[in-house]
C-alpha cells in the first residue's frame, strides 16, 4: 500500500534534525517505504542500525 | 485494498436467521437497506460478519447462544466478499452441542477453487482487519462512546492502523530482536567464568522485564475495571436523573443548580489561570522573597559587585610574584594583565547579575497586589462549594422522595464511585513519577512502572556492557528514538488532518451546538459554542461525532472498505436524521444498513427512488424463519408487530 504523505513528511522533518550520516538517512527512507508494503528484511534493518554514528547526535 | 460484501447466508441460527440468503451480486449496490423487526437478528448478523472477516474465535457460550429455539445441533454462517475484485467465501460452522466452531475459506481465483479448512484471507487483510479495527466499519454503536474515552485509545489507534503507522512498530521490534540475537551469540562464546556473571545479569534483566510486563498488564486490567465502573456509574446516574426529571419542578431546579455549578467552574478556572501566571513573578509570589532580593541588590550595589570583584582579582594577580600557572610575573607581564583584564572579565555573567540588580531595584511590584485576587478566588471556591452542597442536598431530597428503588440506585452509584476511587488510587501507585509520593508510599521498582522502566534500562545497560554489545545497544537505541520521533510527528500530522475534516462534517451535522473536535489525543476531545471542553453529549450527538470522525478517517486512507451499520438513525431526532442523511450516504462506496420500521421516516425514505439503492425486508415467519421480500414497495409497507402504529420518532429513540 502507498506510504501516506504525512509519514514521508514526518520522516524528512525528523531526519533533517539529525546529524546522522547520509547513508543512515537514505536507508531509513527506503525501509519506511518497504515497511508500508510489508517487505522488510532483517539484513536491511541490521544495515540501518550499523549505519548509525553513535557520536553524531542523540538521534533526533 | 478494496473490500466489498456481495452477500451472506445464515443456516440454523437463532432469531429470524433460520434460512436467510442475501445475495447482493458481484456488483453490489452502493446502498443496501435491510429492514427487520426488532430482535430479528441484526446484532447477531453484525457480530457474525465481524467474526467472519477477522477469523476471531468465538467462545463456547457465544456459539451455544446462536442455537435456534427448536434445538438444531449444527448451524453455519457464510460471508461472501470481494477483495480487490477476487471473490472469497468464508464459512463458519457451528456445533451447538460442544460450543465449538470452525472456518473454511474458498478463494475463487485459485485454480482448484482454493478451498481451505481454515480462515485464510490474504495476509494484508488479516493484518489490517483485527477485531478492534473491524468495529470501525462493521460499526459497533458502543464505539461512539469508546472513541471519546481517554482510556480506550481508540481514536489514535484507528489512525495508526488505517494509515499503516503501526508498521513502524514492526521495524522497532525487528531492531530489538536483532539486538537480542547478537547478545545471545556473544554470551554463548563468553568464557565459563564470565559466563556465570553474564547469566546472572541476563536473569536479572529478564526478571525486570517480566515484572514490567506484569505491572503493565495489571495496569490495563485496572483501567478496564475503572472504565467499566465509570460507565456503570454514569448509566445509573443518568437513570436517576431521568427519573427525577419526570418531576418537572425538580428537573428545572436541579438544571438551574447544575448550570450555576458549571458557570462557577468556568470562572474559577479562568481566575486560577490568571493567578498562576502572576505567581510566576518572584516579586509577587512572596513578600519575604522580594525583601531579600532587594537587600541583596543593595549590598551588591554598595560593594560594586560583580565589577569590583573581577577588577580586584586581576589587581591582586598583577601585584603577586607568581601567576596562577606558577610562572614568574615580570613587569611587562604585569602591565599586560592589567591592560587585558577587561577582556577576560566574564561579561555575560556580569551582565546577568547587573540586569537582576537593576530589575530588583526598579521594580514597583507589590506582593500585596495578589491578595485581592486570592481573596476573590477563595470566595468563588466557597461559593462553588455552597452551590455543590445545595445541589447534593436537593438531589438527595428528590432521591429520598423517589422511594426505595431510587435510593437503591443511588447506593449502587455510590458503590461504583468508591470503587473508582480505589482503582484510581491503585493507578496512581503504578504510574506516579513523583519521587515524594513514591517515597511516602514505599514504592520500589517492583510496584511502580516508571521506576521499573528505569530498573530495566539499568539491567539492560549492565548486561550489554558484559556481553560487549554496548555499541550495538547504543545504535539500536538511537534508531528506536528516531523511529519514535517519526511516529509521533506522523501521527500528529494525520490527527490534525482527520480533526479538520471531522469538524467540517460536524458543522453540517450539528450546526446549532457548533460542536468541534479540539484535539485528537488518546480520545476525541470536544468543545462547543459555550464550553471550552465538552464531555457530555447526547446519544444522537455522540453518533454524529462517530460518523463524522469515521468518514474523515476513511476518506483519505488507502483502503476502501464497506460501512455496515445497525440501526443508524434510532438514536437521532428528526432534525438530526435529516442532517445525517445529507452526509452519511456519500461517505462510503458501499453502505449496508440494518434498519427497523421506525427509521423509515426522515432517514430510509431519503433513499427511495435512488437507482443504486436496494431494499430488502425480512418478514418474521412461523418457526423462526423469515420471508425475504425485495423492493421498495415491500420495504415501505412493512409494519413490525412490535412497533405501535402511533409511535413517533422521538419515542423510538
Amino acid at each position: 500500500m502507498p506510504v501516506p504523505s504525512e509519514l514521508l513528511d514526518a520522516t524528512d522533518a525528523v531526519l533533517e534534525a539529525t546529524n546522522q550520516p547520509d547513508e543512515f538517512k537514505s536507508r531509513l527512507r527506503a525501509l519506511i517505504r518497504n515497511a508500508a508494503e510489508g517487505g522488510v528484511e532483517d539484513r536491511d534493518v541490521a544495515g540501518l542500525v550499523a549505519a548509525i554514528d553513535i557520536d553524531s547526535d542523540t538521534g533526533a | 485494498m478494496q473490500l466489498r460484501v456481495t452477500g451472506w447466508r445464515c443456516h440454523n441460527i437463532r432469531g429470524n436467521l433460520r434460512e436467510i440468503d442475501i445475495d447482493l451480486s458481484l456488483t453490489p449496490p452502493r446502498w443496501t437497506l435491510v429492514q427487520m423487526n426488532n430482535g430479528g437478528g441484526k446484532t447477531t448478523t453484525m457480530s457474525l460478519i465481524r467474526a467472519a472477516l477477522t477469523g476471531q474465535k468465538l467462545d463456547a457460550e457465544t456459539v451455544k447462544g446462536l442455537r435456534p429455539e427448536d434445538g438444531e445441533s449444527m448451524g453455519s454462517f457464510e460471508l461472501r466478499i470481494l477483495i480487490d475484485g477476487r471473490l472469497h467465501v468464508i464459512t463458519m460452522y457451528f456445533d451447538y452441542g460442544s460450543g465449538g466452531h470452525s472456518f473454511s475459506t474458498a478463494r475463487a481465483s485459485e485454480a482448484d477453487g482454493g478451498l481451505l479448512d481454515t480462515h485464510a484471507l490474504p495476509s494484508e487483510v488479516r493484518s489490517l482487519i483485527t477485531p478492534q479495527f473491524a468495529e470501525l466499519f462493521v460499526f459497533d454503536g458502543e464505539l461512539a462512546r469508546k472513541i471519546r474515552s481517554h482510556s480506550s485509545d481508540r481514536a489514535s489507534s484507528a489512525i495508526r492502523t488505517l494509515y499503516g503507522i503501526d508498521r513502524l512498530e514492526t521495524l522497532r521490534s525487528t531492531i530489538e530482536r536483532l539486538l537480542d540475537e547478537q547478545q545471545s551469540r556473544v554470551a554463548a562464546v563468553t568464557q565459563a567464568r564470565d559466563k556465570r556473571h553474564v547469566e546472572r545479569l541476563n536473569n536479572a534483566l529478564q526478571a525486570a522485564r517480566q515484572k514490567l510486563k506484569g505491572l503493565e498488564d495489571k495496569r490495563a486490567l485496572i483501567v478496564g475495571d475503572c472504565d467499566h465502573a465509570k460507565a456503570e456509574r454514569d448509566r445509573i446516574n443518568k437513570e436517576i436523573g431521568d427519573r427525577i426529571g419526570q418531576n418537572e419542578e425538580a428537573a428545572s431546579e436541579l438544571d438551574a443548580l447544575e448550570e450555576n455549578l458549571r458557570k462557577a467552574d468556568l470562572v474559577i478556572l479562568g481566575e486560577t489561570n490568571e493567578l498562576r501566571t502572576s505567581l510566576q513573578s518572584p516579586f509577587l509570589s512572596c513578600p519575604r522573597a522580594l525583601g531579600r532580593l532587594q537587600g541583596l541588590s543593595a549590598q551588591l550595589q554598595a560593594l560594586q559587585l560583580p565589577e569590583a570583584a573581577t577588577a580586584e582579582f586581576f589587581q591582586e594577580l598583577a601585584d603577586g610574584e607568581f601567576c596562577v600557572c606558577d610562572e614568574k610575573i615580570t613587569p611587562p607581564i604585569r602591565e599586560k594583565i592589567l591592560t587585558k583584564a577587561a577582556t577576560f572579565m566574564a561579561a555575560d555573567e556580569s551582565g546577568v547579575i547587573n540586569s537582576m540588580k537593576t530589575l530588583v531595584r526598579t521594580t514597583d511590584e507589590d506582593p500585596a497586589r495578589l491578595q485581592q485576587p486570592v481573596d476573590t478566588l477563595v470566595g468563588r471556591i466557597r461559593e462553588r462549594h455552597r452551590i455543590k452542597q445545595k445541589l447534593d442536598a436537593k438531589r438527595a431530597t428528590y432521591i429520598a422522595a423517589g422511594g426505595e428503588e431510587l435510593t437503591a440506585l443511588k447506593e449502587q452509584a455510590d458503590k461504583h464511585e468508591r470503587e473508582i476511587g480505589r482503582l484510581e488510587e491503585q493507578l496512581e501507585r503504578l504510574d506516579s513519577t513523583d519521587t515524594t509520593y513514591q517515597l511516602n508510599h514505599g514504592l520500589g521498582w517492583e510496584q511502580n512502572i516508571p521506576k521499573c522502566k528505569a530498573h530495566v534500562a539499568e539491567c539492560d545497560e549492565r548486561y550489554n556492557t558484559a556481553t560487549d554489545t554496548h555499541k550495538l545497544l547504543l545504535q539500536s537505541r538511537i534508531a528506536q528514538k528516531v523511529l519514535n520521533n517519526i511516529e509521533t510527528e506522523a501521527l500528529s500530522l494525520l490527527r490534525e488532518k482527520v480533526r479538520t475534516a471531522t469538524n467540517v462534517k460536524l458543522a453540517q451535522l450539528v450546526p446549532a451546538e457548533r460542536l468541534e473536535v479540539v484535539r485528537i489525543g488518546s480520545a476525541l476531545e470536544l468543545s462547543s459554542r459555550n464550553l471550552a471542553r465538552k464531555d457530555n453529549v447526547s446519544e444522537g450527538q455522540s453518533l454524529s461525532i462517530a460518523y463524522a470522525f469515521l468518514a474523515s478517517l476513511f476518506e483519505s486512507a488507502n483502503h476502501r472498505l464497506p460501512f455496515i451499520i445497525d440501526s443508524p438513525a434510532v438514536p437521532l431526532d428528526a432534525e438530526m436524521r435529516r442532517e445525517v442523511i445529507k452526509v452519511v450516504p456519500e461517505l462510503f462506496e458501499q453502505t449496508i444498513m440494518f434498519v427497523i420500521s421506525t427509521e423509515r421516516q426522515d432517514f430510509a425514505e431519503a433513499f427511495y427512488g435512488r437507482p443504486d439503492a436496494r431494499f430488502i425486508t425480512l418478514v418474521r415467519g412461523p418457526d423462526g424463519t423469515a420471508e425475504q421480500r425485495d423492493g421498495e414497495d415491500a420495504f415501505k409497507t412493512f409494519q413490525d408487530e412490535d412497533d405501535a402504529p402511533a409511535q413517533n420518532v422521538g419515542e423510538a429513540a
